[in-house]
């Protein structure tokens, strides 16, 4: 091809070299007679943006991406299988391995489907309690989305500065919890711990702050015309798209549908109360971005009214201590901040889980992939996957 | 639309496709037979008040005896999850695949397939995707040994094997 | 003085403040980099080395002398080793015709603008052997990127020191800073000042065009098989060493050189260039990363077009008024300047927004039940 190329004053040899060339990669390409030789990239599994262990093959044409394969499985430490090997009380302590940026969602649909296996209800103020940590969870999640997002794009900063409030929200989180990272909070019947003293004064001060550092990052991102013109329009993916892809979270919100589990599917104590979920338009990650900034801002008022409203009473109930929910099968899933993290855990009515099938929105997000990138550049490869706020953890389970 | 309504209109809008529809644990679930998983599923996508439009997951189940493949239904407009559940032939599991109906199926397939051996048919591209096992090992299938199984001879001449400490067993050996 | 001896002495000299401005860049510039952008994002910065960590880039130095110098089987080890020494020109040459003082140049070449331009080229061929010979897909992609960004670049940053040879007459640099005794051209030419500011970011491959090296996409880029000190030629002495370059040239262009209040010294050029620098190291810590088509587009369909109008205008009026034509350029220049300034943000967020379905960057907030 490229011989013919060079030696080009036969017609007939060149108009069928470009016609190939057109039919093997027509993607958005307005010459096709500027056809290069074609580069596979492997991408990952270390590098700088792969959050985690990801790897994509690319294949290159200069630098248009033509198609892309993820090549996962880097970080796969078989929990599903774990899970059938261990009690039910054994694996609390492994679930917040999977999405280590916000541990306590998995902690959480693990219990609502054990709580609905056992037919009980957990006290009301570890309903809120829940509510409470798992929304500071959001917050600490949406913050690494936001801040991985622009250090993908380029900006040093961002990430700096929502590591910094990050930094307040873990204080919280270990005030409440007892762990920085690895909760191990939620109980089957409630939650591990009381309020400790001192929680709720420095909780509101900081969602007393907080609002003013959002005002700050839209300030430094969204204001930034660079940052509009490497969003803006970038991996767009229609309503109809997004569902038939399954994307769930800001993800699928960002393309026009309406669809958070905490309305829902209405579990726990979100019924009883008020908050928007923002919707975008255009389904391309500035969409994305914006409603991570506005999901920030209603996480800051469902805590608000979480700490209001907060009931009395006992934070757990007396469950057995060894656990051994009767035979059955069920799905249950929550709201995280990256979208369903379901849990289909079937029981024997033995000790152990007989087989716990964990869903995953990383996993959607990426499966995406192959179908969104070509045609954007290598520059945007990144881009659009910090926009879909992959975490890897989750995806190889 | 409750549960209860959903499953009743499920019932009529599958009609003779579905052997049972009944509602288990906040969710309805519909058993079929294999091979009217693909036309109940663009039944249950298609319908205007249903519109299970979103597929939570595409997995399976190895209950020793029977291989089931299950799939989580959302619908779009009412708090409603649905389950479609088939019995598929342990050692032989196959299934059609739903990819063509959502998307998102092709990769949950991909897992279900690379961890428990359930062939999709029709799949266009199946592939193992987290695991590199060797043909025919599926970890998550009840009498699957991985580590048993996957244990090499020693194969480099000229360099002895590495000794085995006191009281230390043969790999195979442990469980 | 025999021209032997003036040979020497200048060779020496040359040597001398050739080597010393890169080094002393090197040194000071990344702590001030680390300082600043630490300041910015609202963090400390390395201060546990030296007062305020200030010896921080000499501890950096130290270990890079002391690693292993690895280079990559399949790499072409001749191109891979020179590569770092080739864009090592730049700082160490281009330096030799910048006035630092009244009579104190190293070279007085008449034709020192163009010398600087010439010499400035050598840093791309550099990157681009580095690039190649790495025998690494993102090195290569980096270079690529490394040399199209900087030849793009070149020209809008050529065209606005032709606007100020054209101001002053001549193309050596001492005339420059001579014809800068009443005014500065950053007050006649702020245009120009501003394009030259863009245009050198790129040319220096740095944020928000530090596409070659950007470490999201392509790891390091070019850099990416470097280790040791040939890292640490690349890292510190080339590129510190062009961004003092391409301050020292600005503030020699726009800024009067080392004109200040009271009386003309060297250092009031280090204050200007320190300036200068911190621009480039505000830039830094506040962008994000272009992408390449866009920086191209912004190169070709907007640095030059108005670099060119910006050329002609001037040119038009210097002819006109060849007596008193400062006060002209200085009305045109400020006027587009403000023009700039006021449509650049509206004009670019509609063109942005209109590929969009909703032409807004806020979103609806639902309170659908489920």
């Amino acid at each position: 091809m490229k011989f013919e190329r060079e030696t080009g004053n036969q017609k007939q040899e060149t108009d069928f070299g470009s016609q190939t060339i057109v039919q093997e990669t027509d993607i958005g390409r307005d010459q096709p007679d500027l056809h290069l030789e074609e580069m596979v990239l492997n991408m990952g599994p270390q590098h700088p943006s792969a959050h985690g262990v990801l790897r994509l093959v690319l294949r290159l044409d200069g630098e248009m991406v033509v198609s892309v394969d993820p090549s996962i499985g880097y970080l796969h430490r078989g929990f599903e299988k774990l899970a059938e090997n261990r009690t039910y009380l054994q694996f609390f302590s492994m679930l917040s391995r999977l999405d280590y940026l916000a541990g306590f969602f998995m902690e959480w649909a693990y219990v609502r489907c054990i709580e609905g296996l056992m037919e009980i209800e957990p006290p009301p103020r570890a309903e809120y309690l829940r509510v409470i940590a798992g929304e500071l969870n959001r917050i600490i999640s949406h913050h690494m989305a936001i801040g991985d997002y622009l250090l993908n794009l380029g900006a040093l900063t961002p990430v700096l500065w929502t590591f910094r409030d990050r930094e307040d929200v873990i204080d919280l989180l270990e005030l409440l919890t007892g762990q920085r990272m690895m909760y191990n909070y939620a109980r089957a019947g409630g939650v591990r711990y009381d309020l400790p003293d001192g929680f709720e004064e420095q909780c509101r001060q900081f969602l007393k702050r907080f609002p003013a550092r959002i005002d700050e990052y839209e300030e430094l991102i969204s204001g930034n015309e660079i940052f509009l013109a490497r969003s803006l329009g970038m991996g767009v993916i229609s309503a109809g798209q997004a569902l038939d892809f399954g994307l769930s979270g800001p993800n699928l919100r960002a393309s026009g549908v309406a669809m958070d589990l905490r309305r829902h599917d209405s579990y726990s104590v979100y019924p009883q109360l008020d908050f928007d979920i923002p919707v975008g338009v255009n389904g391309d990650s500035f969409d994305r971005y914006k409603c991570r900034i506005e999901e920030l801002r209603q996480s800051v008022r469902i805590i608000e009214q979480a700490l209001d409203a907060l009931p009395g009473g006992p934070v757990n109930m007396r469950v057995p201590p060894m656990l051994r929910p009767p035979a059955g099968e069920i799905y249950r899933a929550v709201e995280t901040g990256r979208g369903e993290w379901g849990n289909y855990l079937v029981s024997d009515g033995s000790l152990r889980p007989y087989r716990l099938k964990m869903r995953d929105s990383c996993f959607v997000a990426l499966s995406t992939m192959p179908k969104i990138l070509p045609g954007n550049k290598v520059a945007d490869v990144v881009g659009i996957a910090g926009s879909l706020d992959l975490i890897m953890g989750a995806v190889d389970r | 639309m409750g549960e209860a309504e959903a499953a009743e209109l499920a019932q009529h809008l599958l009609g003779g496709l579905a052997t049972d529809v009944y509602l288990e644990a906040d969710r309805i679930v519909i058993a079929l037979e294999p091979g009217k998983l693909h036309e109940a599923a663009l039944k249950l996508r298609d319908h205007k008040q249903l519109s299970f439009r979103y597929l939570s997951f595409a997995g399976g189940i190895d209950y020793k005896d029977r291989m089931d493949a299950v799939y989580i239904l959302r619908s779009v407009n009412h708090p409603v999850v649905a389950e479609m559940r088939a019995q598929l032939d342990r050692e032989q599991p196959v299934a059609p695949t739903v990819s063509d109906v959502w998307s998102t199926a092709g990769w949950h397939e991909r897992e279900t397939y690379d961890l428990l051996g359930i062939e999709f048919e029709g799949h266009p591209d199946l592939r193992r995707i987290l695991t590199t096992s060797a043909d025919g090992v599926y970890p998550l299938r009840k009498d699957a040994r991985p580590h048993r199984q996957q244990r090499r001879e020693w194969q480099f001449e000229g360099i002895a094997a590495p000794r085995r400490l006191p009281g230390e067993g043969d790999r195979g050996e442990r469980s | 003085m025999s021209w032997g001896a003036s040979f020497i002495i200048h060779l020496i000299a040359a040597l001398v403040i050739g080597l010393a401005v890169p080094a002393l860049s090197a040194l000071v510039l990344p702590f001030a980099v680390r300082r600043l952008s630490g300041f910015i994002s609202d963090r400390l910065g390395p201060n546990r080395v030296g007062p305020q960590g200030f010896f921080q880039p000499i501890a950096d130095f130290l270990k890079l002398l002391l690693k292993e110098d690895v280079a990559p089987l399949k790499a072409d080890r001749l191109l891979f080793r020179l590569a770092p020494a080739v864009a090592f020109i730049t700082p160490v040459l281009a330096v030799t015709v910048i006035p630092f003082s009244k009579g104190f140049t190293i070279a007085n070449l008449n034709v020192g603008l163009v010398f600087i331009v010439a010499f400035s080229s050598f840093t791309v061929l550099g990157i681009l052997l580095a690039g190649w010979a790495s025998h690494n897909k993102y090195s290569l992609l980096g270079g690529l990127r490394s040399v199209a960004q900087m030849v793009s670049y070149e020209v809008p940053m050529i065209l606005n020191i032709i606007i100020i040879a054209m101001l002053v007459g001549s193309l050596s640099l001492n005339d420059v800073v001579g014809a800068q005794g009443k005014i500065w051209y950053i007050a006649v030419q702020p245009l120009a000042f501003l394009v030259f500011i863009i245009a050198g970011m790129a040319e220096l491959n740095r944020t928000p065009f530090d596409l070659p090296e950007a470490e999201s996409e392509l790891v390091a880029g070019y850099l990416t098989e470097y280790s040791g000190m040939r890292f640490g030629f690349f890292y510190g002495l080339v590129e510190w060493g062009n961004a003092s370059i391409w301050s020292l040239t600005g503030a020699t262009l726009f800024l009067g050189g080392w004109r200040g209040p009271f009386a003309g010294s060297p250092g009031w050029l280090i204050l200007k260039v320190l300036a200068l620098a911190f621009v480039v190291i505000w830039f830094l810590a506040t962008f994000p990363r272009l992408q390449v088509d866009q920086l191209m587009n912004f190169a070709w369909k907007v640095l030059i077009p108005l670099s060119l109008v910006n050329l002609g205008v001037t040119g038009l009026l210097i002819i006109l008024l060849p007596d008193n034509f400062l006060p002209p350029v200085a009305a045109f220049s400020w006027a587009s300047v403000i023009a700039i300034i006021l449509l650049f943000r509206p004009v670019l967020r509609r063109a942005l927004l209109r590929k969009r379905v909703g032409r807004k960057t806020t979103l609806a907030l639902s309170q659908a039940e489920g």
